[in-house]
């Protein structure tokens, strides 16, 4: 008891609360700023609102009437428009809240005071989030830790490989080499063989493909009046098969596109898309997107499996599926390909998403389409539409060129590789470096800024690149650690006019990963980056944060134990507080 | 799956999505000339209607007789029937049985023991007429050719046929040479295939000596109703066809999302009221003549069922209509408070924001909302988890600061089998069908969708028991609905709406039921609330009253739920035409209403938004809404001086509740608006009747919004025979009509005035929400008339269950007279349960204007305490800028009966 009166008395005096004798604790104002309570004094009795409108009796400050135009005379209930609440919320942050939330049924300071029917105080409670936090900064520091021992346990087997490639990449550029002159014969070869062929294939399919259009051309008109032929023998099936009735409307639907391919109708979708669309310019808001080829499939194999699975009319389901095949293989013998510009322009991702569950395969009688890779072939003497629109036409095979050529670019790739890999390990290879560092070797990072991409490996080379153009600029090959290690630094890149010739300082600090970020220029041409690393993080650091830890909890055991012991006298107050605004009628007011 | 979509999947044009439109779309919807039976009888006159005068027999309160049409080569026999409900006359003209089906009458829109009311005839016959009377009203029947006259007090109210211009379209078999259109009709290529054929019913009516009419809403226009026939004048008719118009217009015959068959007709000494209980569609043409306003009113199908309110008043009109079709349902408390809602508040982090946002800008709300974004592929009562993952703990963080959520649910429902709402009411045959009897498949929001038939009570009571939290998953005890597209929009139909052709219970046709499938449909939602709120561990024993806010709506919708005027735009003719749409729905029973603020579509700038506002918190139906493209428009983000003055707005709205609340059980109990014309409340000043740029709201606050752009000022009609007391300042203003105020207006409110001679409650603490005001005290503002008298009352319950149709109310009545302001019991209408409530609710402070404010006074109540009392300018810090006598902190209970004396001069120690 007698510790916590001290307390109480110590925060007394550290609130500037009336230091007089008479401070007795229900002169306390409620919701007065600590910075106002002087203004909250009685002179000769009265209150002067703060805007100096009004002198009012003292009694008549937070005596739940509003008297003065600046709300100054009630702080402490809402009986003004626009006053002012403080709480003090001991343990967490000190608050202002309008006084139109005092007494309104709900807590929103955490000490509670803003409400005379009492609330919990949540104050530590509210100080979980940086304790949480502070306690997740320990556990990230100690897994930091833990990498850093595994960068330090590899820098053996690190020194070893840099060391091992220097004596090797000079070979292995030699068998490259080999590799390469090998398959750019090979290649030469091909290609020359290939060209007989292909002229031979061109023009096979070329007379092909002119009779079949002959063909399709005739069988146009035909198949119009199949389809309806069809349409009509389903329907007729339907009536005797009520459970296939859904399907025989598919068929009629097939047979309406076949019609409707030369002269367009509005069909109703399409009517309540066009309605829809009048509200609003999102697709996504006016009805399921659907219009692409593959929601289109999607649709039609959603319904062919429904009819087919239907246990209760399989016998006519499956025979009206045929009927809806053969109908829909018309149309499209008429109208070409599914694969048509219109729906090569959609957003085939969007569709799938919005066709949500029907996920089913495409049907087995779908063609796949012509690669986009052969349309540009060199002359083609036969109109690309019309050949792609021919649902029968046999690509040509040049397989094996292709994957001649394919290799002969690998090579000349790799090689590429090998002779950077030669000037890289022949820098490295000398090199001395504490071990923790070694799991960095050859880590690769990048800052990211409006204007340009800073790019750097440890141990290697940095750069810069421009967003727009993809220009890069070379900020330095590997100086080396400076600063105690708090620094890495490239030096040595590209010319710069009137200055050093350009460099990148990366500022190391402790992170759980390798991130980097906030690149800067400080001077011309000199540049630096942020970048966080286990490897700069120190064991002393995390020491420092555990001991934070234990005062925090320290300091919420003594603040609770504080409030705990306040309780009474805040009842205490608020008691005198109610008995003043509830009673307010009781008094003579004159 | 259906054929519509495997069709257009292969062949839609990629102009479906990007067409971008930006008006009315006129060729979207007919015209009385492309719709047959409009075509058929419009203006058409010389009818040849009689009453067989030996078939007229009177029964009590029925009078029957046959009227027959002798212009067929054999002539028709219709049975006629009259009947009064004391001031209240019913006229049906239906078919003789026959062979045929007969019409449509909607079974369950009129109130329930209507007969009880039935008034005996006190009649005569002669051998060409039948006279008859009923109190104060006389009518005459005559019977060659058929004409029907209406008197009260001998004044002439309404005469039935005097153009002959009634028609009934006899049942009759299909004929080869028929004329087109009887048999089918074609619309946009839509076909209608009319198998009863042509059925139409016309009459005409005049009301003699009235300068006006007003009415059948709803349409975006004047509040009385111009002339769309007579010498010189080219004008569509009116017409009353539930449509889902996109982009409506703010000047236009053209008939909107609801309606409701009610007309008046006004003139000194006699309001007189129509009402057409009919479903079907409609058209009707206003014609000033030389005896007064005359008008023709067609209607496709049904029967002729003509309801008269003789009145006399307005306010008696609007009671009257109130026993025919039911009153407005007591609201909860927070659905008067201020709704924000936007299409769309993404996702849950931006519903927390913006209900922080109010908060921190300490601006009162109480509902937020959803719109169909929130929906997992606007499968309604579904959430997008992506965006609204924890919807539960949604809405309990809201409620936790004593506010509300609405979603919307729509009556269209999605064609998936997976859909578990879908699924039982396609197995269970729920939907509307088509002509062939399968179920209907239409285009709405989820694409392809079915329509539930709501006409059938037995899916009205299944749709009922969706609402619970078992069923709809997600949802709160905190969580109310909205309906939207109940007209019902249909985005592939004829005119965005069902084929006439259609088929709903019992097999009756869309035709016949079309206006009232969007009040079916709201009313079974909110018996969804209603079965919801009977859990009693969770509500209490008394339940919880609905909240469903419906955009379609017909006669009875009042009972039900609140409309909005649906998707207006951010202009200023729409913030004008809002006022007439709203005064027209009071006046037709249906004053739980209002426009989205702020416009729906396209982005108001500060001034208008404001201005919206400031007129916003008088409607009685308050949300601000925005359309999914348009900028965010939350109150906060058009600088400062914006903000405070949609603060002080709000919290004006705020401060009104009690009186709001009090006006809304006038209106449950006796059907007089909220909102109401000048010529509502002055009925004798004819300058009046054309007045709807200003309104009073009940009878003791009168609104002057500010409806043009860069207003400097404003010309202010206050009418005779009342002192104005300007609202912020307090200076009475001597009531003249004819004779404008011309005052100056500023960005910071709008004109308003109290009323002499009526006591207005007010909360006056800003707060968060109407839940924080529960334990708030009171202010009157006691406002006198030139005798130094005033009256008002208020009305109080628990604000939430049906706690106070058992009794458990208080409504007090105030007066002040020869300077004593007395407390006591509000009178109730009979039958209405005396009202009790602990309650430890006070008056903390009376506001006087109209006494002289130089003097001192003080007060005296009779609990024998003293008050002391402040006089003069600045006296309030709500009256800051005028002046006024105050008595402070009377600190007196609102339960019990007590009167507080005023005294001049400085009471002794």
């Amino acid at each position: 008891m007698g510790t916590s009166k001290g307390v109480l008395l110590l925060l007394l005096l550290s609130l500037c609360l009336a230091s007089t004798a008479q401070a007795a604790a229900s002169n306390v104002i409620r919701g007065a700023q600590p910075d106002q309570i002087e203004k909250y004094q009685p002179v000769n009795g009265k209150f002067t609102c703060f805007d100096g409108s009004k002198t009012i009796d003292f009694n008549l400050v937070n005596d739940n009437f509003c008297d003065c135009p600046d709300s100054s005379d009630e702080p402490g209930t809402s009986a003004c428009p626009n006053g002012v609440f403080y709480c003090r919320n001991k343990g967490h942050e000190p608050r202002l809240l309008a006084t139109s939330f005092v007494d309104d049924g709900v807590c929103d300071c955490c000490d509670g005071t803003d409400e005379l029917s009492g609330c919990k105080n949540t104050c530590i409670e509210k100080n979980s989030a940086k304790r949480d936090a502070l306690r997740a900064k320990i556990d990230e520091y100690k897994a930091s830790l833990e990498t850093k021992g595994q960068y330090a346990a590899s820098a053996a087997g690190v020194r070893e490989h840099i060391k091992q490639r220097h004596a090797n990449v000079d070979g292995d550029i030699a068998a490259t080499e080999q590799e390469l002159q090998k398959l750019t014969a090979d290649k030469k070869r091909l290609e020359e063989e290939t060209e007989v062929k292909r002229v031979a294939h061109k023009k096979q399919q070329a007379e092909l493909a002119a009779q079949r259009k002959a063909e399709r051309e005739a069988a146009a008109v035909k198949a119009t009046e199949e389809a309806a032929a069809a349409a009509k023998a389903a329907e007729e099936q339907a009536a005797a098969d009520k459970a296939a009735a859904e399907a025989a409307a598919a068929a009629e639907g097939a047979a309406g596109e076949g019609a409707a391919a030369a002269e367009h109708e509005e069909t109703d979708e399409e009517r309540g898309r066009r309605i829809a669309a009048q509200w609003t310019n999102d697709p996504a808001a006016a009805g399921p997107a659907s219009d692409s080829q593959a929601a289109a499939d999607e649709a039609a194999s959603q319904q062919q499996q429904q009819a087919v699975t239907d246990e209760a009319a399989k016998d006519g389901a499956s025979y009206l599926s045929r009927v809806y095949s053969k109908a829909k293989e018309s149309v499209q013998k008429i109208i070409g390909s599914p694969t048509n510009a219109d729906s090569a322009e959609s957003d085939d991702a969007d569709s799938a998403a919005a066709a949500g569950d029907e996920d089913e395969p495409p049907l087995p009688y779908e063609e796949p389409a012509p690669e986009d890779g052969d349309t540009d072939e060199p002359d083609w003497s036969m109109n690309n539409d019309s050949v792609n629109a021919d649902p029968d036409y046999e690509p040509f095979d040049d397989s094996e060129l292709k994957k001649v050529s394919e290799d002969a670019s690998a090579a000349e790739r790799k090689l590429t590789e090998l002779r950077t890999e030669k000037e890289r390990v022949a820098r490295q290879v000398d090199l001395t470096f504490n071990d923790a560092w070694a799991g960095l070797m050859n880590k690769c990072l990048e800052a990211r800024m409006p204007q340009f991409t800073y790019k750097f490996c440890f141990f290697d080379k940095a750069s810069q690149v421009d967003n727009g153009g993809g220009h890069e600029t070379s900020l330095g090959l590997w100086r080396g650690f400076e600063k105690g290690g708090t620094e890495a630094v490239f030096d040595g890149g590209d010319y710069c006019h009137k200055a050093p010739a350009r460099s990148l300082r990366v500022r190391l600090e402790c992170g759980s990963e390798e991130k980097a970020w906030d690149a800067s220029e400080p001077e011309v041409c000199s540049y630096a980056v942020h970048a966080s690393t286990p490897a700069a993080c120190k064991t002393d650091r995390l020491k420092q944060l555990e001991d934070n830890m234990a005062s925090l909890l320290a300091e919420e055991a003594a603040l609770a134990a504080e409030i705990a012991a306040e309780e009474a006298q805040r009842q205490a107050d608020l008691a005198v507080l109610r008995a003043k605004i509830e009673g307010g009628g009781a008094h003579d007011e004159l | 799956m259906d054929r519509g979509r495997a069709a257009a999947l292969l062949l839609c044009v990629a102009a479906c999505y990007f067409v971008t439109t930006s008006a009315f779309k006129e060729q979207d919807f007919k015209k009385c000339e492309t719709n047959g039976f409009c075509k058929r009888n419009r203006g058409v006159k010389g009818t040849k209607y009689s009453v067989d005068p030996a078939s007229v027999k009177v029964d009590g309160a029925e009078l029957t007789a046959v009227l027959i049409n002798s212009e067929p080569q054999e002539p028709v026999k219709f049975n006629l029937m009259l009947r009064a409900y004391g001031p209240v006359l019913r006229l049906i003209v239906d078919e003789q049985p026959s062979e045929h089906p007969g019409r449509y009458q909607i079974p369950d829109i009129l109130m329930p023991g209507l007969k009880q009311r039935l008034t005996a005839w006190k009649g005569q016959s002669t051998a060409h007429t039948w006279t008859g009377s009923v109190g104060d009203v006389t009518v005459k029947l005559t019977f060659a050719t058929f004409k029907l006259e209406v008197q009260v007090k001998g004044s002439p109210a309404v005469v039935f046929n005097s153009r002959s211009m009634f028609n009934v379209e006899h049942p009759r078999k299909k004929q080869e040479g028929d004329p087109e259109g009887w048999w089918e009709e074609t619309f946009n290529g839509h076909a209608d295939s009319k198998p009863a054929g042509p059925e139409a019913i016309s009459i005409d009516m005049s009301f003699p000596g009235s300068q006006h009419v007003y009415g059948i809403p709803e349409r975006a226009t004047n509040l009385a109703l111009k002339p769309t026939a007579g010498a010189d004048v080219a004008s569509e008719p009116y017409r009353l066809y539930n449509l889902d118009v996109f982009e409506y217009e703010h000047s236009s015959v053209f008939g909107l999302y609801g309606a409701i068959p009610v007309m008046l007709a006004h003139k000194k000494g006699q309001t007189t009221g129509i009402f057409w209980h009919n479903a079907a569609e409609m058209y009707v043409d206003v014609e000033t003549a030389k005896e007064g306003q005359a008008v023709q009113w067609i209607t496709e199908s049904g029967v002729l069922d003509l309801f008269v309110m003789t009145g006399p008043s307005p306010a008696e009109v609007t009671q009257q209509y109130g026993v025919l079709t039911g009153t407005t349902a007591m609201p909860q408390l927070f659905s008067l408070g201020y709704h924000q809602c936007r299409w769309n508040y993404k996702d849950e982090a931006d519903a927390f924001a913006v209900d922080a946002g109010f908060d921190e800008h300490n601006i009162p709300y109480d509902v937020l909302w959803l719109d169909i974004e929130h929906t997992d592929g606007k499968r309604y009562m579904t959430w997008d988890s992506r965006l609204f993952p924890n919807p539960v703990q949604m809405q309990e963080d809201i409620a936790s600061r004593g506010r509300k959520m609405v979603t919307i649910v729509d009556p269209h429902v999605k064609r998936d089998s997976n859909y578990y709402v879908y699924k039982e009411a396609s197995e269970k045959k729920y939907f509307v069908r088509t002509k062939d009897g399968t179920e209907f498949d239409g285009w709405c929001w989820p694409g392809s969708s079915s329509y539930l038939d709501v006409t059938n009570p037995e899916v009205r009571g299944w749709w009922a028991q969706q609402f619970t939290p078992d069923r709809y998953q997600g949802s709160t005890k905190h969580l109310y609905i909205w309906n939207d597209m109940n007209e019902p929009s249909v985005f592939n139909g004829p005119e965005i709406t069902m084929k006439k052709d259609h088929l709903h219970f019992g097999d009756v046709e869309h035709r016949d039921i079309h206006n009232v499938f969007g009040y079916y449909y709201h009313l079974a939602t909110a018996e969804g609330l209603i079965h919801r709120g009977s859990n009693v561990s969770v509500y209490g024993e008394h339940g919880d009253r609905p909240f469903v806010l419906s955009r379609a709506f017909f006669s009875g919708t009042q009972r039900v739920g609140p409309i909005w005027t649906g998707d207006n735009a951010a202009q200023w003719s729409h913030l004008a035409v809002s006022v007439p749409m709203v005064l027209t729905l009071g006046l037709t029973g249906l004053p739980f209403s209002g426009a989205d603020v702020g416009g729906f579509f396209g982005n108001p700038d500060a001034e208008l938004l404001t201005r919206w506002y400031q007129l916003g918190i008088y409607y009685p139906f308050f949300r601000g809404h925005a359309h999914l493209e348009t900028q965010r428009r939350e109150p906060w983000l058009f600088g400062e001086d914006t903000t405070r003055r949609i603060r002080e707005a709000i919290r004006g709205r705020y401060a009104l509740l009690p009186y709001i609340y009090t006006l809304f059980r006038h209106t449950n109990q006796t059907g007089i608006p909220l909102m109401r014309p000048l010529w509502f409340e002055f009925p004798d000043q004819p300058a009046l009747y054309g007045v709807e740029e200003e309104f009073l709201l009940g009878p003791g606050i009168l609104v002057k919004p500010v409806l043009q752009a860069g207003a400097q000022s404003v010309d202010i009609t206050l009418p005779e025979g009342a002192v104005w007391y300007e609202a912020l300042g307090g200076a009475a203003f001597p009531g003249k009509t004819g004779k404008p105020l011309t005052t100056a207006v500023h960005m910071d409110a709008i004109p308003v005035f109290y009323r002499g001679g009526v006591i207005v409650p007010r909360r006056d603490r800003p707060r968060r929400s109407s839940a924080a005001m529960a334990n708030d005290p009171f202010t009157l503002v006691v406002a006198l008339d030139g005798s130094g008298k005033a009256v008002g009352d208020l009305y109080i319950d628990d604000g939430r269950s049906f706690a106070f149709s058992k009794g458990q109310y208080l409504h007090r009545r105030f007066i002040y007279e020869h300077g004593v302001l007395t407390c006591d019991t509000m009178p109730q209408p009979t039958g209405t349960p005396e009202g009790t409530l602990p309650s430890k609710l006070l008056i903390e402070r009376v506001i006087i204007l109209g006494l002289p404010a130089g003097k001192a006074y003080t007060a005296r109540s009779t609990v024998n305490k003293m008050h002391s009392v402040v006089s003069g300018a600045g006296v309030d810090v709500r009256l800051a800028k005028g002046s006024a006598v105050v008595v402070r902190a009377v600190n007196l209970p609102l339960a019990s009966d007590w009167s507080l004396r005023l005294l001049e001069g400085v009471a002794a120690e």
